[in-house]
C-alpha cells in the first residue's frame, strides 16, 4: 500500500543474475553486429573499404552509410531533428561514429570482419568545445538546416548559424534592463564537464523483422518513441512495428530515444535474421553523455541581498548530433535561474554543435550544470554582501503564490522549509576531530527542477476471475522501483494487496502509450495513470457487486480484495467472483494522466511544469591542503516528496542522486584528446565506489498530509550536490572552484596559489 | 583492436613454462586477469597464445622458509591479505593488499601478475622494494632469483625474458625492532589506481636515532623509487620532523614522475613529500600499517 516499505519486486531476480536483459536474448539464427567506428574527429569519407570484411568467415552482410541510400529506408533518425545517420554518409563528425556494420554467425567473427574494414577519410578541422564551435572562422558540421520530427512541433529552430544545434530564450520583466535596480552586480563562469551515466548494462537491442512486421528487443526508457522513430524509418505503420522492453539495468537518461536500435533493424531487414547489438564499455563513451557546460551567470543584488535580475548566458556542447539537445538547453535555461525570486531575467542558452559524440539526456537534464552556476555563485554574493549564506537564500527563496523565471505561479512551495531541514545537518557539532593541514567547511545549496511537462501517461489494467490484477505499463523499470510503487498504487487504489498485482512492462503490442520513463516522472505521472484506470476497474467492480449482492453501490467498499457491505461484515464477496459471476472473462479498465503546459518559444514564458520538485543539500567536508583532495563528511539531504509511496525505496532513489553527486562533483570527467576518449574504461573513468560516500548520510523526505499528490524523487537530490560541496570548500580553504569535477590536483592548485 | 587468440589452459607451471618456450614471442600469460584483461580491450598488448593460469594447482602456497615469507606466484591479493603469515610477519604489507581496488579485484589479481605488470603506481613493489624482496624466475631451462628493483626496469617494463615465469616471491621479515607504514594516496575514487604511495620502514632506538631506514615510493618515476645513499644519511642521525623533510625533499628531487589521469608530474612532484613525512612518522610511530588517503 502506499506508504509502505515493500521490497522492489524483482529484487531477488536481480541480485540473482535472474533478470532476462535485452543482452540475453538471442533467438536460433541470430547475426551478432559490430560497428567500425571512425577513427578521425571529422573528415569527408571518400571512400569505405569493406571487400576483405565481407570475405571474412562467418559474415552474412557488411554495410556502409552509403548502402543505406538505396533500400528505401530514412536512413537519418533523431528525436526532434533527424540529423544523425545511423551510418556515417559522406561525412565522420567524431572519433566513434558507426561508419560501417559487420553481421556474422558471432561476435568474435563479426569483430574480425570489423577489423579489416579501411576507410579512406580526407580530414577537416574539428572544433571540441563550444567557444571553439562559435569562433568566427570555425568549419561547419551541419551545411544544411535539418528535418523536423513531429513529435516535437513545438520546439523553433532558433539561434542557428555557425555551430549554434539550437538556443532557448527567456525574457521575464525588464529583462537586461532590470540590472539598473541593483545595486551590486556579480558575474562568473562555472564550468561543467562531459560524463557518462555508467550503466551497468549497455545499450543493446534485438531486431527481428517477420515479413513487413518489425519487432525490437530493446533497453530503452522510451518504447513509444522508439517504435515511432523506427515506423518512420522504414515508412510502416507504427501498428506494425514491436518495441519490447524487458527490465533495465540502469539507463540515468543514456537509454532516451533510440540508440542502436535503428541499425539492429536494418539489418534484419536485409537479412531477414534476428540482428543483435550490444555495446562494449568502451562504445558506451561514445555513444552518449551529459553536455558539457559553460554557464556564465550575471547577477544583480541590492545592498540589503535581495536578487533583482539575472542574466544566464548557457552553453552546452552537444557534440555532433542533436538528439534532444533543444529540450535540454531549455530546462538548462530556465532551470539556471533557480529557486529565486527575481523580477528581471534574461536567458540565452544554446546548445553548439561540435566534433564530439553527441550529448543528451542525463541524470538532472540540464539543471545539474545551471545549479553549479547559481548555488555557487550565491555563496560568492553573500561572502562579498557579508550575509550569511542561509540568509542571502532565505531572504530571496520563492515563497507560496510567487512567480518563477517562466511567469507561472507556483503554488505549494517549501523552498524554505527543505533548506531549512538540510542544513538542520549543523546543529550537531561535528565530533571528529580535525587532523593537522585539513580543514573544515559547511555548505548548503537548494534547487529548483521541472518534471516534462506537457506529458502523457497511459495504463491498462486487467482483473481475472481470481482477483489478480495486471497492470500494463509502458513505464520501464530500471531498477529504479517503478513497477513496485506502480503496484502500490494500483493495490491502494483498488482495496487489494499488491501481491496479488502483477506489473506487466513495455511491450508497444500491448502496453499502453506513455511518453517516457524519466524526469522523476513515472511514479507520480503513470502512476496517476493507473489510479486512473484502476478506479474506473473499481467502479465498475462495484456496481456489479451491487448488482449480485441486491445492495447498495454506495454501501459497498473494498477491503483487502473482497467487497463489503459497509456495516454488515458478514456479506461481501470477493473481487474474483464479483468477475466471475459477471461471466465478463476479464475485467479491463484504462486510465490516463495528460499534463498540459508548454513554454512560448521565444519569451520562455508558460507553464514549464506540472509541479515543482525542491530539493536541498547541506555537506560538510574535509580539505586536505597538502593533497588538495576533498573528503565528504556529512551530509544531509531533503527533498518535498509530496507523498512518499514506498519509504525504502525512496530514500535508495536520494541515497543513488547523493552517490552520483558526489561522484561528478570530485571525480567524473570524460577526457578527450583531439576527439578521442582518453579514459573510456572503469580503471581510467573515475566513479565513486563505497569508500567515498560520507560515513553519515541523512535523508529527510517532507510530506503534505493534505494532500496526495506525488512528486518524483529521481533526480532532486543530484543539482545540489555540487555546488554544496564546493560551498564547504570554500568555507573550508577561502577558495573556490569554478569548475568541475573538484579534482585533488585542482584544489591543490588553488591553494598553492593562495 | 584486440583480436581472438588461443587461450591455452596449463595444467602445471613445467606445462606453462614448456608453452612459453614454444611460442615464446606470441605468448601471454593471464594469471588473474585484471590488468591484462584492460590492456588486452586496449590494444596494448598482442599475444596468439593466452597461457590461462587458472588451471595451475600448488602455486598459491604462502608460508615462512627461514627469515623470509615465500609465497607462490598465483596467491591471489586476497590469499596475502588474509594469510595469517602474512598478517603476522608482515602487517604493512597485509593491510596495503587490502586497499587494493575493491574485493573483486583482489580475489582475481595474483602478486606474481602484478609485478610482472610493472604498473608504476601498483602498490605492492614500493613495500617489496623497501623490504629488499627477490622474486624467482623460471623458464623451461632454467631459473634465477632477481630483487624486485631489479626485475622492474622501466614503465611497464621488466627484465622477464619471453620464455621466463615469476613463480616465487620470498620478503624478508623485518626483525622487531623495524616499525613500517604505508602511505596510499588515491587522487580520485577510492578504489581507483594510486596517484602515490609510500612505503618506509624505520629502526629507531630509544633515544630517537636511526639505525636503518628504507623508503621506496611508487607514482613517483617509472619505476619503484628507492634512494639507498638518502636512507644512509639517516643513519645515525635522530628521525625527528626537519630530518624527515630532508628525506621527503631529496625523494622529491629524484621524483620524475608520469603525468595521468590521476595527477600531472608537478602535481606528484609537489605532493610526494608531504606523503613520505606522513609515511616516516606513522613508521617511527610503529603503526605498522597501511593508510589510505
Amino acid at each position: 500500500m502506499i506508504g509502505e516499505s515493500l521490497g522492489v519486486l524483482d529484487a531477488a531476480d536481480r541480485v540473482t543474475g535472474r533478470i532476462d536483459y535485452t543482452i540475453n536474448r538471442q533467438p536460433p539464427g541470430t547475426l551478432h553486429l559490430v560497428l567500425v567506428r571512425s577513427t578521425v574527429p571529422h573528415a569527408r569519407l571518400r571512400a569505405v573499404d569493406t571487400e576483405a570484411a565481407r570475405r571474412r568467415p562467418g559474415v552474412a552482410l557488411v554495410l556502409t552509410g552509403e548502402d543505406l541510400l538505396d533500400g528505401g529506408i530514412r536512413p537519418r533518425f533523431g528525436p526532434v531533428y533527424r540529423d544523425q545517420p545511423v551510418l556515417a554518409i559522406d561525412r565522420v563528425r567524431y572519433v566513434g561514429e558507426p561508419i560501417a556494420v559487420v553481421a556474422a554467425t558471432s561476435v568474435n567473427a563479426a569483430r574480425d570482419a570489423a577489423a579489416e574494414v579501411e576507410a579512406d577519410y580526407d580530414e577537416l578541422p574539428a572544433v571540441f568545445t563550444p567557444k571553439e564551435a562559435l569562433a568566427g572562422d570555425a568549419v561547419l558540421l551541419h551545411e544544411e538546416p535539418p528535418e523536423q520530427g513531429a513529435s516535437f512541433a513545438d520546439v523553433i529552430l532558433k539561434g542557428r548559424g555557425g555551430n549554434v544545434c539550437n538556443m532557448f530564450t527567456l525574457r521575464k520583466g525588464e529583462g537586461l534592463d532590470g540590472f539598473r535596480h541593483a545595486d551590486r552586480v556579480f558575474e562568473h563562469e562555472f564550468a561543467t564537464p562531459s560524463v557518462q551515466h555508467v550503466s551497468m548494462e549497455p545499450h543493446a537491442a534485438l531486431a527481428v523483422f517477420e515479413g513487413s512486421r518489425l519487432t525490437v528487443t530493446t533497453c530503452t526508457q522510451t518504447p513509444y518513441a522508439v517504435r515511432d522513430a523506427l515506423a518512420f524509418m522504414f515508412d510502416l505503420p507504427e501498428s506494425r512495428v514491436r518495441v519490447v522492453v524487458p527490465p533495465l539495468g540502469g539507463g540515468f537518461g543514456g537509454k532516451t530515444y533510440a540508440k542502436v536500435e535503428p541499425i539492429a533493424a536494418i539489418v534484419a531487414q536485409r537479412t531477414g535474421r534476428p540482428a543483435k547489438i550490444v555495446l562494449s564499455r568502451e562504445e558506451e563513451f561514445v555513444t552518449n553523455s551529459k553536455h558539457q557546460s559553460f554557464v556564465r551567470l550575471r547577477t544583480g543584488v541590492t545592498a540589503d541581498g535581495l536578487i533583482v535580475a539575472r542574466q544566464v548566458d548557457a552553453l552546452f556542447n552537444a557534440g555532433a548530433y542533436t538528439d534532444i539537445s533543444p529540450r535540454l538547453i531549455k530546462n538548462g535555461g530556465y532551470g539556471a535561474v533557480g529557486p529565486y525570486r527575481i523580477p528581471h531575467v534574461h536567458v540565452d542558452s544554446r546548445a553548439v554543435f561540435t566534433n564530439l559524440p553527441s550529448s543528451g539526456a542525463f541524470r538532472g537534464y540540464g539543471v545539474a550544470q545551471g545549479a553549479w552556476a547559481y548555488e555557487s555563485q550565491l555563496d560568492i554574493i553573500a561572502g562579498e554582501l557579508g550575509i550569511d549564506p542561509v540568509e542571502l537564500r532565505r531572504r530571496n527563496l520563492l515563497g507560496e503564490g510567487d512567480t518563477f523565471a517562466t511567469g507561472e505561479v507556483l503554488h505549494d512551495v517549501r523552498f524554505r522549509e527543505v533548506l531549512d531541514d538540510a542544513v538542520s545537518l549543523f546543529d550537531r557539532p561535528s565530533d571528529t576531530p580535525v587532523p593537522d593541514g585539513v580543514r573544515r567547511g559547511r555548505g548548503c545549496a537548494v534547487i529548483i527542477k521541472s518534471t516534462i511537462t506537457p506529458s502523457t501517461s497511459n495504463a491498462s489494467v486487467k482483473v481475472n476471475g481470481d482477483g489478480s490484477m495486471q497492470v500494463l505499463t509502458s513505464t520501464a523499470d530500471m531498477g529504479q522501483g517503478s513497477h513496485t510503487a506502480l503496484a502500490q498504487v494500483a493495490a491502494q487504489t483498488m482495496g487489494m494487496r499488491a501481491a496479488d498485482i502483477q506489473v506487466v512492462g513495455p511491450d508497444t503490442d500491448t502496453t499502453p502509450y506513455d511518453l517516457t520513463t524519466s524526469s522523476s516522472r513515472s511514479t507520480a505521472a503513470m502512476g496517476a495513470a493507473v489510479a486512473d484506470a484502476v478506479t474506473k476497474a473499481r467502479r465498475e467492480i462495484l456496481t456489479l457487486a451491487a448488482q449480485q449482492l441486491e445492495a447498495d453501490v454506495e454501501d459497498l467498499d473494498i477491503v483487502d480484495g473482497v467487497v463489503r457491505v459497509r456495516g454488515v461484515p458478514d456479506v461481501g464477496r470477493s473481487i474474483g467472483e464479483t468477475v466471475l459471476a459477471a461471466r465478463l472473462g476479464t475485467l479491463s479498465a484504462n486510465g490516463l494522466f495528460m499534463a498540459e503546459g508548454g513554454l512560448d518559444p521565444v519569451t520562455g514564458q508558460g507553464i514549464a511544469s506540472e509541479h515543482w520538485h525542491q530539493g536541498a543539500v547541506a555537506v560538510e567536508v574535509d580539505v586536505d591542503t597538502r593533497t588538495g583532495k576533498i573528503y565528504v563528511r556529512r551530509m544531509r539531504a531533503t527533498v518535498y516528496a509530496c507523498t512518499v509511496v514506498n519509504p525504502v525505496n525512496a530514500r535508495m532513489q536520494i541515497d543513488g542522486s547523493l552517490n552520483f553527486g558526489i561522484s561528478q562533483a570530485l571525480f567524473e570527467q570524460i577526457v578527450h584528446e583531439d576527439g578521442h576518449v582518453a579514459n573510456p574504461n572503469l580503471s581510467e573513468y573515475a566513479l565513486a565506489g563505497k569508500g567515498d560516500l560520507p560515513p553519515e548520510i541523512e535523508v529527510s523526505l517532507i510530506e503534505n498530509p493534505e494532500s496526495n499528490v506525488i512528486h518524483g524523487l529521481g533526480e532532486t537530490a543530484l543539482p545540489p550536490v555540487s555546488p554544496a560541496i564546493a560551498n564547504a570548500v570554500a568555507d573550508a580553504i577561502g577558495l573556490r572552484p569554478l569548475r568541475l569535477p573538484m579534482t585533488a590536483e585542482s584544489v591543490h592548485e588553488l591553494w598553492s596559489r593562495r | 583492436m584486440s583480436r581472438d587468440a588461443t587461450v591455452v589452459c596449463a595444467r602445471s607451471v613445467d606445462e606453462v613454462l614448456d608453452l612459453l618456450a614454444g611460442r615464446p614471442d606470441d605468448s601471454k600469460i593471464i594469471a588473474g586477469g585484471t590488468a591484462f584483461t584492460l590492456l588486452w580491450r586496449a590494444g596494448l598488448i598482442h599475444a596468439e597464445q593466452l597461457i590461462s593460469c587458472s588451471t595451475v594447482r600448488g602455486l598459491d602456497a604462502i608460508g615462512t622458509r627461514g627469515d623470509r615469507v615465500v609465497l607462490g606466484a598465483l596467491a591471489t591479493f586476497r590469499d596475502a591479505e588474509v594469510s595469517g603469515v602474512v598478517r603476522a610477519r608482515l602487517p604493512v604489507l597485509a593491510s596495503a593488499l587490502g586497499h587494493v581496488g575493491n574485493l573483486r579485484v583482489r580475489n582475481a589479481a595474483t602478486w606474481g601478475g602484478n609485478l610482472a605488470e610493472a604498473d608504476n603506481t601498483s602498490d605492492l613493489p614500493a613495500i617489496l622494494l623497501a623490504l629488499d624482496a627477490e622474486v624467482l624466475v623460471r623458464s623451461a631451462t632454467g631459473e634465477r632469483a632477481s630483487g624486485v628493483g631489479d626485475l622492474i626496469v622501466d614503465f611497464f617494463e621488466t627484465t622477464l625474458g619471453p620464455e621466463e615465469m615469476i613463480t616465487e616471491l620470498r620478503i624478508p621479515i623485518p626483525n622487531e625492532r623495524y616499525g613500517g607504514s604505508y602511505v596510499k594516496f588515491v587522487s580520485r575514487s577510492a578504489e581507483d589506481r594510486t596517484c602515490l604511495g609510500v612505503a618506509a620502514f624505520a629502526d629507531v632506538d630509544d633515544d630517537g636515532v636511526c639505525r636503518d631506514l628504507r623508503v621506496a615510493a611508487v607514482g613517483a618515476a617509472p619505476v619503484p623509487l628507492r634512494l639507498p645513499e638518502v636512507e644512509a644519511r639517516a643513519r645515525g642521525e635522530r628521525l625527528d620532523l626537519p630530518r624527515m623533510r630532508e628525506i621527503a625533499a631529496a625523494y622529491a628531487e629524484r621524483a620524475d614522475p608520469l603525468s595521468d589521469l590521476r595527477g600531472s608530474a608537478e602535481y606528484r612532484r609537489a605532493v610526494l613529500p608531504g606523503l613520505v613525512v606522513e609515511a616516516l612518522t606513522r613508521a617511527v610511530a610503529r603503526e605498522n600499517a597501511a593508510v589510505l588517503l
